[in-house]
Formats: C-alpha cells, sequence, structure tokens
C-alpha cells in the first residue's frame, strides 16, 4: 500500500496510474490514426514507435502531477474517478490544445473549429482522466472493500427506475434506440430491453463504487449525473459503438447526432444518484440496526425549515435569472406554461417556478455547503440539472409538445442555460446565507460533526457543469 | 518545505496575476483572440488583464479559504468552476454590455468566444493549481493548529443568566453573527432548560394547549451555545465568576466570564399582604399553569357534590388579581375552561359559577387606549364576569380574599397578577437599583460601575434615548431586542468598538379575551372582535419557537375547535381543599398550598 507521506511513493504510483490511463487512451489514438503525429512533437519523423513512446512518458508525466493534486484525498475518496475527468479535460487544454502545437511550432489557435476537430481527443482524455483516478485510487487502497450485495442490489434497483425515466423520456422523442446505440431501425422492445440492462448493470456498479452513500440527496444526485457523464463517454461513445458497429464515432458530428442520449445519460445518471441515496436511507431505517440517524435531525425539524429557506433562495436565484428572462424576451414563453401570454404574467409564473425548483434545493441540498464556494458549487450543478430537466424537458410536455434533446434544441437554449446557472448560483449563495445565519452546522460541536463535515468538505465540488458546457459548445455548436 | 508567511488576499491576487499571465502568454500570437474579460490583446490591455485577474483571484482566495489538507482537489475543480462563470460574467454578459449591445448568450456568441471559454477554464485552473501550491507551502492560510491555538489563548466567555426571552434572544444572536470562530465562548445557565413561551401561558391553565406545546428546548433552540443546567447562587462582578449549583448536585461550580448578561426575568411579588404567598397562585411558569389548571377542575369536582352552598359558592367562585394583559387573559381562559366543560358536571348550575376580576385602577389594561380597555372590559362583563374596580386585594386564607375595603369574596381560587419584581438575585448587585428594584441600565444595556456586566428585560430598568425621563416597558418585545442589541454591543465591546444604545418602539400590543374575541392595537390602528383574535393567533403562532412546537399548538387549537377541553387530572395534582369549618361531606382537611416555586423565572 502507497504512503501519502512518502513522496516518491506517490509519484511512482500517480505515474504508474498514468501509464494505465494512457493505455486507453492510446488504444482510442489507434483507432483515430493519431499516435504517429506524436512523435512529432519531439522532432522525430512520424513512427508509431517512438510515437506511442512519447505518448507514455506524457500520460505518466501527468499521471505523478495528478497524483500530487489529490495526494490528500487518494485514500479516503472515492470520488477520484471524477477528479480525474476534470483533469482529463484540463490536461486537454493543456496538452493538444497548447503545448502539442506549441511544441510543433505551430500557432496555438483555441478556436471553436480546433476544438470540435479534437473532440475525439476531448473524450479520449475524459477517459484518461477517469482511468488515472481509477488506477491510483486501487494503488493506494489496495485492501479495497469488498463492494457490498446490498449496495449492489440498490444500486441495481435505483438504476433500473432511473433507466425507466431517463428511455421513458427518450422514448417520447421516439429516440430509445440511442440509449443502448442500437441503430435507428432496431425494434422498441428491443431498445427497452437493452436500455433496462444497461440500467440495471449500471446502477449495480454505480452501488460498488459508491462505497459509502453521499452525504444528501443532493450530492447523490450530483454524483450520479457525474457517473451518467462518464457512462456517456465511456459506455455510450467507446465500448458500445465498439461492440455494435466496432467503430468509434469520436467526432463531432457523430457525437451530435447521438446528443439526446447525453441528456439521457445525464438524467439517467442523476435520477440513479437519488435513488440510490434515497433507497439506501430507507434500507437503513428498516434493517440496519447500528444505523447514523440518531446524529441526524429530525425529518420534520430540518425539512420544513429547509423548504422555507429554499423557498426564499428560489426568490433571490429567481431575480438574476429574471435579468436574462427580460433581454432574451422569455416571460412572454413562460406565460404560454398557464395559457396566458402577458410578461406580469410570466413573471409571476417563473417566480413561482423559481421558488419551487427552490424548495427541491433546499430539500435536497440541506447542510450541504459550508461557505460560499461550497455553495456556488451545488447551486451551479443544480442550476445545470434543471436546466435539462426543466426547458429542455417539462416546459416542451406542459405546453404539449414532446421534448427534443436534440444538440439544436440545446444551442437554441444556450441563453437559458446561462440564465440557469445564474440562478443556480444566486440560489445557492442565499439559500447557505439563510442557513449560516440560523445554524451555522459546519462550526462541530461533538467528533460526529467533526467527522461529517470533513466528509462533506473533501466532497466533489463540482467542476462538472464546466465539463458539460464545453461539451454542449463545442458539441452542440454548428461545424464550421 | 518552506512557510510562507502571507496573507490569503496577496497569495490570491498574485496566482490570479500568473494565471492570467500564463493564460495569456500563449494566446498573444492568436488571432481574434479575446482576453480574460472579452476585450482585445495588445500591449496596453496586458496591464489590465493582469489587474482583472489579480483581482479575481484575491476575491475568489478571500470567499474559498484555503484549507489545505484534504480539500485541495475540490478547490481546484472549483476553481475551474470558477472560470466558466468569469467566462459568463465576461465575455458574454459584461463585454456586450460595454459595446452597447444587449447580451443574447446565444450559442453563436459562445462559439464566437470558445477561445476565450478555453481561456477562462484555463486561468481557473491555474489559479486553483497555484493556491493549491501555495496553501501547501502554508502560505495564506492558517494552518489548523494555529487556529486551535488562537482560539484556546483568548476565547472571550460570555456567561448569560436567565432563558427568557432576552437571554434566550442573546444567545441565538451570537450563533447567528458572531459565531464561534469569531473566539466567543457562549454559556447560558439556568435553572429552566426551555424557553416558556409566556403569552400563551393562560391557555396551558385553562386546558387549550399543552404544556410542552409552548415551551422551547434550550439545546434545539441554541445548538450552539453552552447550556449549564444549574441554579445560580451567586454573582462576583469583582472576581468575574459566576456561583451555580448544577440541578442534582450538591456543589457549586464557578463559571468564569469576560462579559455577563443578565437576563434573570422577574417573579411575582405579594408585597409582603397575609396570606398571599401561601394561597395565591401565580402564573409566571408552567408548574403554576399546570398546578392553577389541576386546582380549578378538581375545584369542579368537589363542588358537584358538595352540599353546603356556602362552601360550593367558594369552590366555584375564581378570582384573578390584577387587571393587566396577564390578569385579563388568565380571567378570560380560566371562564373559557369553565363554561367548556361544565356539561360533565350535571349538577353545577349554569349560573353557579362565579369569576371575579380585582383591579387597583378604574379601567383594565391600561397599556391599551381606554377605548379598547372598555370594549374588554364590555365584553367581558356581558359574559357574566364580575369587575371590582379600583380595589386591591388586601389579603387572603384558605376561605376568601380580602378587599382593601376590609370585604372578602369567598373563594378557593385565587390568582395572582398584580404585581412582579426583578428576580432577587439582582438585588445583591453592587449597582443602583431603582424603587422597583431593577437594576438601572446605561442606554446601551451597560451595568454602570461594573466592568462588561449587562443587563436587560424584566430586571432592568433602560431608558429610552428617544424621550427624556423615558423607560422602555418590561415587555417580551422590548426583551427579544434587547437581547440582539446587548450580543451585537458585547461582540462590539471585545473588538474595540463603541457599543450602540438601545432603540425600539413597540409595533403595537394585543389581549385574547377568550371566545374568540381580542383586542389589539397596532401600528396605532384598534382592533377588537374576531378580527383582533385573529390578528393575536397569527402573530403569537408565528413568534413560537421552533416548527414542531407551532404544529403542536396548531393540533391542540384544531383540537380545541372541534372538542371540549381536557379535564384529566394529572398525577401528583393537588387536591382543593375545604376548611374544617365548612366540612359537610368529609372533604379533606384543610392545609395550605404548597408555597410556590419561584426560581429565576422566565421573564413576562
Amino acid at each position: 500500500m502507497i504512503r501519502a507521506d512518502r513522496t516518491y511513493e506517490w509519484l511512482l504510483a500517480g505515474a504508474l496510474a498514468g501509464l494505465v490511463g494512457g493505455a486507453v487512451l492510446a488504444l482510442a489514438m489507434l483507432e483515430l490514426g493519431m499516435m504517429e503525429s506524436m512523435a512529432l512533437i519531439v522532432r522525430a519523423r512520424e513512427s508509431m514507435g517512438v510515437g506511442l513512446i512519447v505518448h507514455f512518458v506524457i500520460s505518466a508525466i501527468f499521471g505523478a502531477l495528478f497524483a500530487v493534486l489529490v495526494r490528500r484525498q487518494a485514500q479516503r475518496n472515492d470520488a477520484m474517478v471524477f477528479w480525474g475527468l476534470a483533469f482529463g479535460v484540463f490536461v486537454w487544454f493543456i496538452d493538444p490544445l497548447t503545448v502539442h502545437p506549441l511544441a510543433m511550432g505551430e500557432p496555438v489557435t483555441w478556436s471553436l473549429a480546433n476544438a470540435q476537430s479534437s473532440f475525439g481527443l476531448l473524450l479520449g482524455f475524459l477517459l484518461y482522466g477517469a482511468t488515472t483516478g481509477l488506477a491510483l485510487l486501487i494503488l493506494s487502497r489496495p485492501a479495497l472493500r469488498r463492494p457490498s450485495l446490498v449496495g449492489m442490489g440498490i444500486g441495481a434497483v435505483a438504476g433500473l427506475i432511473a433507466v425507466t425515466i431517463a428511455a421513458g423520456l427518450l422514448s417520447d422523442q421516439g429516440q430509445t434506440h440511442l440509449f443502448a446505440a442500437l441503430s435507428a431501425d432496431a425494434a422498441r422492445p428491443l431498445s427497452w430491453l437493452a436500455a433496462l440492462i444497461i440500467g440495471a448493470i449500471a446502477g449495480g456498479a454505480f452501488g460498488a463504487l459508491a462505497q459509502r452513500p453521499a452525504d444528501s440527496a443532493g450530492a447523490g444526485i450530483i454524483r450520479g449525473a457525474m457517473y451518467g457523464f462518464l457512462l456517456w463517454v465511456a459506455l455510450r461513445l467507446t465500448i458500445l459503438p465498439l461492440i455494435v458497429d466496432g467503430d468509434l464515432p469520436w467526432s463531432v458530428t457523430e457525437a451530435a447526432a447521438v446528443f439526446p442520449s447525453l441528456f439521457a445519460y445525464l438524467v439517467f445518471g442523476g435520477f440513479l444518484g437519488l435513488g440510490y441515496q434515497w433507497l439506501r436511507g430507507l434500507w437503513r431505517v428498516l434493517f440496519d440496526e447500528a444505523d447514523g440517524a440518531d446524529d441526524e435531525e429530525s425529518v420534520g425539524a430540518r425539512g420544513l425549515r429547509a423548504l422555507g429557506r429554499g423557498i426564499g433562495a428560489g426568490v433571490v436565484g429567481g431575480l438574476l435569472f429574471t435579468y436574462v428572462m427580460v433581454q432574451i424576451g422569455a416571460l412572454r414563453d413562460v406565460a404560454g406554461l398557464m395559457g396566458g401570454s402577458s410578461e406580469i404574467a410570466g413573471l409571476v409564473i417563473h417566480f413561482v417556478i423559481a421558488m419551487l425548483w427552490g424548495a427541491a434545493y433546499g430539500l435536497l441540498f440541506r447542510r450541504q455547503s459550508y461557505d460560499f464556494g461550497s455553495a456556488v458549487g451545488w447551486g451551479v450543478s443544480y442550476g445545470f440539472f434543471v436546466w435539462i430537466l426543466g426547458p429542455n424537458t417539462l416546459m416542451p410536455m406542459l405546453l404539449g409538445a414532446t421534448p427534443a434533446w436534440s444538440a439544436a434544441g440545446a444551442s437554441s437554449l444556450t441563453a437559458s442555460l446561462i440564465g440557469h446557472l445564474a440562478y443556480g448560483t444566486g440560489l445557492g449563495l442565499a439559500y447557505h446565507f439563510f442557513e449560516r445565519r440560523q445554524n451555522p452546522w459546519w462550526i462541530p460541536r461533538r467528533q460526529a460533526d467533526e467527522t461529517r463535515l470533513q466528509r462533506r468538505r473533501e466532497t466533489l465540488q463540482t467542476a462538472a457543469p464546466a465539463l458539460w458546457a464545453l461539451v454542449l459548445v463545442v458539441g452542440a455548436s454548428r461545424c464550421p | 518545505m518552506p512557510r510562507l508567511a502571507l496573507d490569503p488576499l496577496a497569495v490570491g491576487a498574485l496566482s490570479g496575476a500568473a494565471a492570467a499571465l500564463v493564460f495569456l502568454a500563449p494566446a498573444t500570437p492568436m488571432v481574434g483572440f479575446d482576453g480574460l474579460f472579452g476585450s482585445r490583446i495588445d500591449g496596453g490591455f496586458l496591464a489590465g488583464h493582469l489587474l482583472i485577474g489579480a483581482i479575481a483571484g484575491a476575491a475568489f482566495a478571500r470567499v474559498i479559504p484555503q484549507r489545505g489538507g484534504g480539500e485541495q482537489a475540490s478547490r481546484i475543480t472549483l476553481a475551474l468552476m470558477f472560470g466558466l462563470i468569469l467566462w459568463i460574467v465576461g465575455p458574454l454578459t459584461i463585454g456586450p454590455a460595454l459595446d452597447g449591445e444587449a447580451p443574447t448568450w446565444s450559442v453563436e456568441a459562445a462559439s464566437v468566444h470558445f477561445p476565450s471559454l478555453i481561456a477562462h477554464l484555463m486561468y481557473g485552473g491555474g489559479l486553483g493549481l497555484l493556491l493549491a501550491v501555495a496553501a501547501r507551502m502554508g502560505a495564506g492560510r492558517e494552518s489548523e493548529a494555529q487556529a486551535a491555538g488562537r482560539l484556546a489563548a483568548q476565547p472571550i466567555r460570555v456567561v448569560i443568566l436567565g432563558v427568557g426571552f432576552g437571554g434566550m434572544r442573546t444567545a441565538q444572536r451570537f450563533e447567528e453573527a458572531h459565531w464561534r470562530v469569531e473566539g466567543l465562548d457562549v454559556t447560558l445557565v439556568s435553572r429552566s432548560n426551555f424557553l416558556l413561551f409566556t403569552p400563551m401561558l393562560a391557555e396551558v391553565a385553562s386546558s387549550g394547549l399543552d404544556a410542552q406545546a409552548i415551551s422551547a428546548p434550550i439545546r434545539v433552540a441554541c445548538p450552539h451555545t453552552r447550556f449549564r443546567h444549574a441554579d445560580v447562587q451567586a454573582i462576583d462582578t469583582a472576581a468575574k465568576t459566576v456561583t451555580a449549583r448544577p440541578v442534582g448536585s450538591a456543589e457549586p461550580e464557578h463559571i468564569p466570564y469576560d462579559h455577563l448578561v443578565l437576563a434573570v426575568g422577574s417573579v411575582p411579588a405579594f408585597y409582603g399582604l397575609p396570606g398571599l404567598a401561601e394561597h395565591a397562585f401565580s402564573l409566571k411558569t408552567l408548574e403554576d399553569a399546570a398546578q392553577l389548571r389541576n386546582h380549578v377542575i378538581s375545584a369542579l369536582e368537589s363542588a358537584v357534590h358538595q352540599s353546603d352552598i356556602a362552601a360550593r359558592q367558594a369552590l366555584l367562585t375564581f378570582v384573578v388579581a390584577g387587571g393587566g394583559f396577564a390578569g385579563t387573559e388568565a380571567i378570560a381562559e380560566l371562564f373559557d375552561l369553565v363554561r367548556s366543560v361544565r356539561r360533565y358536571y350535571p349538577g353545577i348550575g349554569r349560573e353557579e359559577p362565579r369569576f371575579v376580576l380585582v383591579h387597583s385602577s378604574d379601567r383594565i389594561i391600561p397599556e391599551l387606549s381606554r377605548e379598547l380597555g372598555d370594549y374588554a372590559r364590555e365584553k367581558l362583563q356581558r359574559r357574566g364576569i364580575q369587575f371590582m374596580l379600583g380595589k386591591r386585594v388586601a389579603g387572603a386564607d384558605a376561605r376568601s380574599v380580602t378587599l382593601n375595603d376590609d370585604s372578602q369574596i369567598p373563594t378557593r381560587t385565587l390568582v395572582w397578577t398584580a404585581g412582579n419584581q426583578p428576580s432577587p438575585l439582582l438585588r445583591d448587585l453592587p449597582c443602583e437599583h431603582n424603587r422597583r428594584g431593577q437594576v438601572i441600565v446605561e442606554p446601551t444595556l451597560q451595568v454602570p460601575g461594573l466592568m462588561n456586566v449587562w443587563a436587560l428585560g424584566d430586571g432592568a430598568q433602560v431608558p429610552d434615548v428617544r424621550e427624556a425621563g423615558a423607560f422602555h416597558p418590561p415587555t417580551a418585545q422590548h426583551a427579544i431586542r434587547q437581547g440582539k442589541t446587548a450580543a451585537d454591543n458585547v461582540v462590539a465591546v471585545a473588538r474595540g468598538h463603541p457599543p450602540k444604545p438601545f432603540t425600539y418602539r413597540s409595533v403595537g400590543s394585543l389581549v385574547a379575551l377568550g371566545s374568540r374575541t381580542a383586542a389589539a392595537e397596532v401600528a396605532g390602528q384598534k382592533f377588537s372582535g374576531l378580527v383582533a383574535w385573529l390578528m393575536w393567533r397569527t402573530i403569537y403562532f408565528s413568534k413560537l419557537p421552533g416548527m414542531d412546537r407551532k404544529v403542536r399548538v396548531a393540533l391542540d387549537w384544531a383540537i380545541d375547535l372541534l372538542f371540549p377541553r381536557d379535564i384529566v387530572l394529572l398525577p401528583g395534582a393537588q387536591e382543593v381543599t375545604v376548611p374544617q369549618a365548612d366540612r359537610r361531606d368529609g372533604a379533606v382537611s384543610e392545609t395550605p398550598r404548597p408555597a410556590p416555586v419561584v426560581p429565576q423565572g422566565p421573564e413576562a
């Protein structure tokens, strides 16, 4: 087992993990035919052998860097895989978009066209990061607890529920086949069956990976959505196409064609995280005698207060969102939800919706943020999720249309996304402000509180919206 | 590893500037690249970018404290998101606004500013990385050992005595705004471990509410305050210690303080009138209310089979002394209780129970306008409640109440609300007291002559700075606001700032008159009847501490709407006693009621 206080052991472990991640990336690069050009970095001629060596050296260096960054977390936190994802994106900025051109003596152009042509590499680096994180986790914790059968079973059940929701929404759009990467002419029952199998297996794997439930339902949702994103990259865009077609659809046009599956996987992940959290809680109450519920406030006391604060914070978030709504003239559209057409009616409905989502935030993210940074983190993540569920899904349904999770649909709602992120920021900040005024729970009084607090501080807080926004802009923009 | 002694703001600014430079440097040769906040890159703007990068970095470091340890990776990912937010705020929002255009946030705009998105995300990631490295080197953050040492070396010990409205609010204010991280160690000492919501106490006495519904546990209401369940025995202002005997222990303990907040409230004052301490019920504590309720029900039980007319009449006569808020509400509630349950005592006639309110002035509830006072009196008179105005209770024994004109009212039930006095604890304080025994304080609530001692609520005479020679009335409304002022002033003094005077103008007063009527004066407007009753219920309901208490009270009120009041005699109830001379049917012999327990009770 690697000891956190020995730097050289860490660097070595990181380099090893980087090599594992690099191997995954190498497979993708070979498939994309990009490995030979790696040799150009060291001013050699294009060659597979030199390219591989350069690639693995760089992978090992980045792996060591990653290990340094997560050194303090590694032995405790399951979120390593997700930090790996964020790190993968960061490396994508640094390596193919910046260092690579510089090393080749070419101008650095962070243009959209360049990013779109590097989309395959973005996916590759996401996989590289996730694999490196997972490898480091295993290396640093060789005595990983055996996944509990109960956890996996609960995960599978939650996965079935979540996939029913996500695939159901795809089904409304006639796109169920996209979930399992089947062809458009696949029979509907077959698509459903494949989706349910994927949901159950992915849910079980989530239960195995999430050895410890998240600290709140909200954290569960965000953790689940990140998992969904990872599944989309690793499973939907990589493994399934390789199995079904023997091909990697990693170009931006191909990714845009299967865009609805991105939302489906995010929704699947979010509901999987939520369902897993709730079912674990139910299991704990019913069957676990040694549960830690006596450290928690009773449901009535915490729920009602959280609801009130959430509604208040929803108004603050709604105010920020109003600026965007007015600028893009969307208030009339909102009024249409209740059959109205005036801006005043739209404003009223907008605030009612803001309060409802705020109330849900209060219940889901109670006692999750302990400073303004974490508050923004949770709020923005939530805002992103609301954007998928709200204007992309529920709003068209309430207006009597079917939701369209297409790249074009999403790109036409970019302004709404910005509004939702602003809403999430205001919501998270105001909620934290209200919560800390009355009960600064993060000031520990007892050892139990201290432990819980430390756990929450280590919870991923979260670059997820940054990743999703990036993928959206790259994927949803028109190709040059 | 070398330790850097740098302020978090400086570290943030340096890291921000460096991150801006790092992502600007490779960006410079680009054609059409727009920089950190959407402006074009040229030599002149470089300094501007560095400056904005530094400001953003400093803001990030200020808002997101770098603790190092196990949070490093999450902080870096958070910084990445910070970059995204800057991109949205900068090139997508402020940028167009500076050009005189409305921001569209469309995908086209996002595409145009895509290089800037990359730049901002890199800026965020770079900033997070640099801050993490700085934190590892010890710069810009206080180590946990340092933080613990600072707190342990000089915590400011604040001791609050009493858990009335004032004491509770003081503690809550410390929790709200001046957390323990500020170096405050707040201890609340009281014999009672709950706040009693006294405006609804009369309803407990009349069986309208359960006792628990109006009492909020301190440990729930103030989870971050140290609570000592103890009897305060003495205060030594020279040694700055409070001597208190923990409940259930014989050994007193000494609690040192740097600041002492006296919120001990008041206790009933019988002014040495004969027989009152033994025979009168007061209505200040939960125990008082429970005893009175049991006594009234017990009186009804005894009266049913009492054949002697005089004794029966005495059992069914209920006298309240004092026509202020408490007395008026008490007589109205007793009336409601007896009327609600009389049908279960078939031997008692409708006209038999007698209710008398004795008051020294010619009008009741002097705190309200004469108009509303008269309304209340007429309303109660119409129900059959008798008023003896301009008279005082001069004494009491087991059989009757004697008035100052030597007339007597045969009764077994006397409720005393005609006088309160500050807690005896304040009497021995080496400071100035007024005629009533209240501690005379400065407008800032400081006790003159006593270092860092503050007093508020019923026990303090607080001058009204807006009116020379006037004082704030001892009401819950004022005590709550005084609690906030006291907490703020303690912190101000501890930080070397001057304390602020207490100012507050009462919003209004409400008195419940039973049978869904009330009288209220709010913001100069007068209300009466059902409207005032609804106001009374709404306002006091909203003021109930804790959601669970609200639910309990709401349930009790709902039950009260549908069912008669409860007549269960609770275990330990004192049976009503009938004097020997009146005995006709074997009733128990005369014993005086146990002397009321009058600890430092919650404030009215």
